[in-house]
């Protein structure tokens, strides 16, 4: 896009982290030959003696002059709102808009609600499962930014973005969309949320290759690793990054305190106070480690959790404690110690994560105990490139508890994942939010979540570190069959690694490991080639082995539990 | 009002009861004795070091040499747990009294060297002082035997024990308790079972001191007082302890925090050696994911080693009797080894049930010879057929055999319940209870069929709105419904009539109406449920007068309410209402002709077993037997916008894995 490079710089740190900032420089290019003093934003007339001045416009007053107009409605043109032109010195505004509307017919195990009656036939715990959910979010975003961002990061930037979300959940069971069976089974919500406030100081550069030090202060997206798998989120915090040796190390030192999320739209409330949980993060990505096209992050995130009190969420779920156990308020301190690696070995594209988690928890939801916490977890995503046609394999191992009237906890759990891993969102069991019927007011597996870890929901719970653990191995294909079309395909074999604490929640057993296969297609149609028009329409099918069998209803084998996508993304 | 702040003398006039149960709500059937004044008889000598015990036919022998399975309470035992308590607390300078039951509830022994009252717990948020049993006074040798009654009868050998601490956790009026939008407690109203005045439950007999069989009544129902904790002898549940020694008759109001029970820390060193296998006890049961609790105390919490307890001929002459339930002349009794002729429990011959598996049956008991007090049998003359009251009986115990238990360990256990058939009148037609169900399912399975039966009845309203303790929950439902709801036979089942018998509708959510039969959230406890209670208050009250002045006061007749007490009445809820799931109606055809009650595990199973097991014996017996016809259920009713009920059996329900949603359409 030729459209700002601000732009494109504040969009690569969003999507991927600071890594991005390799993305502005030109591949090979030479040193500059005068290390200091850096190029100077514009024509300077003060330049030292000895200099070649010549007095010109600067470039955008140029392109005035070549007589290519100011275009604020297509994006593809110079256009001062896209920050390709200042509108006073070398401030530029950066105006962006993203309309993500989304259909998703589903059918998930739900429970029937014990205390009332919908349908008089029903005599049983488990309804029916079909549910259609419509989503509409606006996202529209103003960043103000100074500094001519073409060949160097900006000085300073100040970027809002709120979200617009309108939302139906419509069911087929009473107290499902409401804890209360009074409110039905449909659900119409609407909210708005502030995703990005922040602003973004350049303190330095420390090499004339434009590496910096920079700060970043406010509601910001943050990504602890490649994929998505500890902390994806956008957070309050405070955040140091930069970059050293040309870009070939960076860095983020950041610190944050974690806002409330609406429970419907999962956007960020800042209506109500912040959470009494923090997480420190530090960690460096190198370039070219162990060979050149591999980029390694070595990252240590600590999260501090001390939510002793209790949280409903909007709908009237208990979600702090989590209705699990002994349903005791409690706190955790716990440290990731991540190894995380993307890139290729010659042709073999390869993304590797690996945590291992370490900390206490001041009270075991099972024993009563003090606990000390002690999970880990890897990932691995091998994929070839056959012209067109890339196939990718997934594995993946979350470690699980075995033991859960020790005092260890040692199953894994995220701080908030989002992962971009073996189908993402296109996947049955990574898309849809499963709750454990009967065994407390947890979810199997959150929304947008790989993790079976039993929280009282994944944006708003505590972590759970008693868990069963997983096992998925999988294998899919991405084919770009025309510029404007791909499609993807996912098969992915999941279990659990152990079943006894769903054993103790469900007083049942046994309960198998075999979870089942998730198996999903998705089509993505680009019509003009960019990302202005994104469609995509996707289905998964979850296929129950005997574990989810075990757990909702025996006859699941004759239920398909199917998940739906219908997504249109404009942007502007 | 008189009630004092201090635990030790509780002044209590004559009026007070009868001033301190709500206005018109109940006619008192005897006065309240006057407690403070009325020294406790004195114990004749009985210093049990001197004498032989007595003892029961099979208790003088050692029970580490009974077969497995088979224990009971040695008189030693008895002794040393009392030794115990008195020792941990003599060593905090604190008065108590305790009472140790076996598991048919019998009462082996009562000790006090404190207060001879207590007092109920009274409502802090109550709109009016005192009302149904908040800030009672009561006797403290019955609040002991309530909790140790409680102990024994919620918990089993080989499934899971619990105190009256798990009882707190499970009858208030959210589960978790504390927790906001949570349905009530699973055994909301199971308070109020085993009581004084049931046709059931068996009554000490001075006569014969030495043999009670069981199930013995409990003179306050159930308890939610830490306090009360079972008693095993090589894993065999042999009975409870129960301690009152500081504070009122309370219950656990915060779960999350330890609220440091003395009486509970007391009942713990009353069973060092005889203590609970730790796999079962409560804390290690799961009720819908969330963990039962079992003692807020430890052994680290003892002042004094239980090992160096003193031997129990220096304290024997603390004993005490209690009217009605222990005549301390006979000193330390041992107890009954559950399911043999003198517990009142034997294993059924009539082979109507099971050869394979035959269930345990209440007997009367003499000479080695037992006459089944409940055989089965036919109903009232166009109700049930023996052939179909057996069908019945047969079909729900053959679901329970296959059901996955809720409350038992380890997970996958087999449910064990009760099972009780009733005719429309009431009339017991017949009761199994399966070996090793916890026994407070005896009485409790009747008390929900009977439940069932009788609120299905079209004379229900009728008759309820004819008695003062019912009429306001009665002309309440009507306005609750719009409708002229227990005069039109609509069928009820016991769930539906939990639903609306909740301190709110729908059960649990804040801020919603209560439920006709209950009263006003602020004004809900424990001992102030609504009509459940109201119906029995008037039994409750003269049995407790008449424990404390046998010479003045009568006991409650042995039929709970006024329905059935009235001359020639049938027994409709002649052992109480009970307002927790598990009691259907039965219909033939369209004719309501009895009901069935089970109880003793996890609620949606006893549903199941109920449900299920009717609806089974109706497609065997093709003569027109089954559930109420859908058309007629009370779950067709709406208030507020939500319907009530009928029947809701559980996940995973069978032990093989086979079926889900096994209630659907039936």
């Amino acid at each position: 896009m030729r459209a700002g490079r601000a732009v494109l710089l504040a969009f690569m740190v969003l999507t991927t982290g600071a890594r991005a900032q390799e993305e502005f420089r030109q591949p090979g290019t030479p040193p500059a030959p005068q290390p200091t003093p850096p190029a100077p934003d514009f024509i300077d007339t003060s330049e030292p003696p000895g200099f070649l001045t010549v007095p010109v416009p600067d470039r955008n007053r140029i392109i005035d002059t070549l007589g290519v107009p100011d275009n604020p409605v297509n994006p593809y043109h110079q256009s001062t709102l896209k920050g390709d032109r200042p509108i006073i010195d070398d401030w530029f505004i950066q105006v962006s808009g993203i309309l993500d509307s989304f259909y998703e017919p589903k059918a998930v195990p739900v429970p029937v609600d014990v205390v009332a009656t919908y349908r008089p036939s029903t005599g049983s715990q488990f309804g029916r499962p079909s549910q259609e959910l419509v989503s509409v979010t606006l996202l529209p975003s103003l960043s103000l930014i100074k500094g001519d961002t073409s060949f160097k990061p900006p000085d300073f930037e100040l970027r809002f973005t709120p979200a617009f979300n309108y939302a139906q959940l419509s069911t087929e069971e009473l107290g499902l969309v409401n804890v209360g069976p009074a409110r039905g089974t449909v659900r119409d919500t609407r909210f708005v949320g502030i995703q990005e406030a922040f602003a973004d100081y350049h303190l330095w550069d420390v090499s004339p290759r434009y590496d910096f030090d920079a700060i970043r202060v406010g509601v910001q997206p943050i990504n602890a690793d490649f994929r998505g798998f500890l902390f994806q989120d956008d957070q309050l915090g405070v955040r140091l990054h930069g970059d050293r040796d040309n870009n070939r190390f960076q860095y983020n030192i950041a610190y944050f305190r974690r806002i409330e999320k609406d429970t419907d739209s999962g956007l960020n409330d800042l209506s109500q106070p912040l959470r009494r949980d923090d997480i420190f993060l530090a960690n460096l990505f190198v370039q070219d480690l162990p060979v050149p096209g591999f980029t390694t992050e070595f990252s240590v995130v600590e999260n501090l959790n001390h939510e002793t009190g209790t949280y409903y969420d909007t709908n009237g779920f208990l979600t702090r404690p989590a209705a699990f156990g002994l349903e005791n308020p409690h706190k955790y301190d716990v440290t990731y110690y991540g190894l995380n690696g993307d890139g290729h070995f010659g042709r073999l594209n390869l993304t590797q994560s690996f945590y291992y988690a370490a900390g206490n928890d001041s009270q075991d939801e099972i024993t009563g105990n003090k606990a000390k916490i002690r999970a880990y977890f890897a990932a691995l995503e091998p994929s070839v490139d056959f012209d067109w046609f890339r196939l990718r394999g997934s594995f993946l191992y979350a470690s699980g508890d075995g033991h859960p009237n020790g005092n260890t906890e040692s199953g894994f759990d995220s701080i908030l994942e989002n992962p971009q891993f073996a189908g993402a969102d296109t996947s049955y069991w990574i898309r849809q939010a499963i709750p454990l019927i009967g065994g407390g007011g947890v979810d199997l597996v959150g929304r947008d979540g790989l993790l079976p870890d039993l929280r009282s929901s994944k944006d708003e719970g505590q972590s759970n570190f008693i868990n069963p653990g997983l096992l998925l191995l999988g294998a899919g294909g991405d084919m770009d069959v025309l510029p404007s079309l791909r499609l993807s395909f996912n098969a992915n074999h999941l279990s659990f690694n152990t079943t006894q604490i769903l054993e103790i929640l469900r007083q049942q057993s046994p309960i198998h490991r075999d979870i089942g296969w998730d198996l999903s297609g998705a089509a993505t149609w680009r019509p003009f080639d960019t990302q202005n028009v994104v469609l995509r329409a996707s289905g998964a099918f979850l296929l129950p082995g005997q574990g989810f069998r075990d757990l909702y209803a025996s006859e699941a084998k004759d239920q398909i539990y199917y998940s739906g996508l219908l997504n249109v993304i404009l942007t502007y | 009002m008189m009630r004092t702040d201090k635990f030790r003398r509780v002044p209590l006039s004559a009026a007070a009861l009868l001033a301190c149960a709500a206005a018109g709500e109940i006619p008192l059937a005897a006065r309240w004795g006057s407690f403070g004044g009325a020294p406790t008889a004195a114990i004749p000598g009985s210093n049990r070091g001197s004498t032989n015990p007595p003892s029961r036919t099979q208790g003088s022998s050692n029970a580490t040499s009974q077969p497995p399975g088979r224990a009971f309470l040695t008189q030693n035992d008895v002794e040393g747990v009392i030794s115990r308590v008195v020792h941990e607390a003599s060593a905090r300078h604190i008065d108590t009294t305790v009472a140790v039951v076996d598991r048919m509830g019998a009462v082996l022994a009562v000790w006090q060297n404190g207060s001879q009252f207590t007092w109920v717990r009274n409502n802090p948020n109550g709109l009016q002082f005192n009302q149904q049993l908040n800030g009672f006074p009561i006797p403290s040798a019955a609040a002991a035997i309530a909790k140790a009654d409680t102990a024994a009868y919620l918990s089993s050998s080989q499934g899971n024990a619990f105190s009256t601490r798990t009882a707190s956790q499970i009858i208030q009026d959210h589960f978790n308790p504390g927790t906001t939008d949570a349905s009530s407690g699973p055994l909301y109203g199971v308070q109020f079972s085993q009581l004084p005045c049931s046709d059931l439950m068996n009554r000490y007999s001075p006569a014969t001191p030495t043999n009670q069989p069981g199930p013995s009544r409990s003179p306050l129902g159930l308890s939610a007082d830490p306090g009360g904790l079972p008693l095993y002898k090589n894993g065999v549940l042999v009975g409870g302890v129960g301690v009152k020694a500081i504070g009122p008759y309370g219950l656990d109001l915060n779960i999350h925090v330890d609220d440091n029970s003395i009486d509970e820390t007391l009942a713990l060193a009353g069973t060092i050696g005889l203590t609970a296998p730790a796999n079962i006890t409560a804390n290690k049961i799961t009720v819908n994911g969330l963990l039962l609790r079992y003692t807020d105390v430890s052994t680290r919490n003892f002042v004094a080693n239980p090992a160096s307890a003193p031997p129990f001929a220096t304290i024997a002459d603390k004993l005490i009797p209690v009217t009605g339930y222990y005549d301390a002349t006979n000193g330390v009794l041992s107890g009954s080894t559950y399911g043999t002729p003198s517990s009142g429990l034997v294993t059924d011959t009539s082979g109507m049930i099971s050869v394979k598996n035959p269930p345990y049956v209440l007997a009367d008991c003499a000479n080695n010879s037992c006459e089944g007090r409940y055989p089965i049998v036919a109903g009232a003359p166009g109700t049930l057929t023996q052939d179909e009251t057996a069908a019945i009986l047969r079909s729900a115990y053959n679901v329970a055999l296959q059901t996955r238990a809720q409350i038992r360990n380890p997970p996958g256990s087999a449910a064990k319940v009760t099972i009780s058939v009733v005719d429309v009148n009431g009339t017991i037609l017949g009761i199994i209870t399966e070996p090793d169900a916890p026994n407070f399912g005896i009485d409790v399975s009747l008390q929900k069929a009977r439940t069932a039966t009788f609120m299905s009845s079209p004379s229900a309203g009728p008759l309820l709105a004819a008695k003062s303790a019912s009429a306001h929950y009665i002309e309440a439902a009507w306005s609750f419904f719009n409708a002229p709801v227990f005069s039109q036979g609509e069928a009820w089942s016991a769930r539906a009539i939990g639903n609306i018998s909740r301190d709110t509708y729908p059960d649990g959510i804040n801020g919603s109406p209560n439920g006709p039969f209950s009263l006003p959230a602020a004004e809900t406890t424990p001992f102030s449920v609504g009509l459940e209670l109201s119906l029995v208050l008037g039994n409750l009250g003269s049995h407790l007068a008449y424990v404390e002045h046998p010479t003045v006061d009568a006991d409650t007749p042995k039929v709970c309410t006024a329905l059935a007490n009235a001359s020639g009445a049938p027994p409709v809820l002649a052992n109480g209402l009970q307002i927790f799931p598990g009691g259907f109606p039965i219909y033939r055809g369209n004719v309501l002709v009895g009901g069935i009650g089970v109880s003793g595990d996890g609620v949606d199973q006893d549903d199941m077993i109920a449900f299920l097991g009717l609806y089974n014996a109706g497609v065997s017996l093709a003569t027109g037997i089954g559930n109420a016809p859908v058309d007629i259920r009370a779950n067709l009713l709406s208030a507020y916008g939500v319907s009530p009920r009928y029947v809701n059996c559980p996940y995973a329900p069978f032990l093989d894995g086979s079926g889900d949603n096994v209630c659907d359409g039936k």
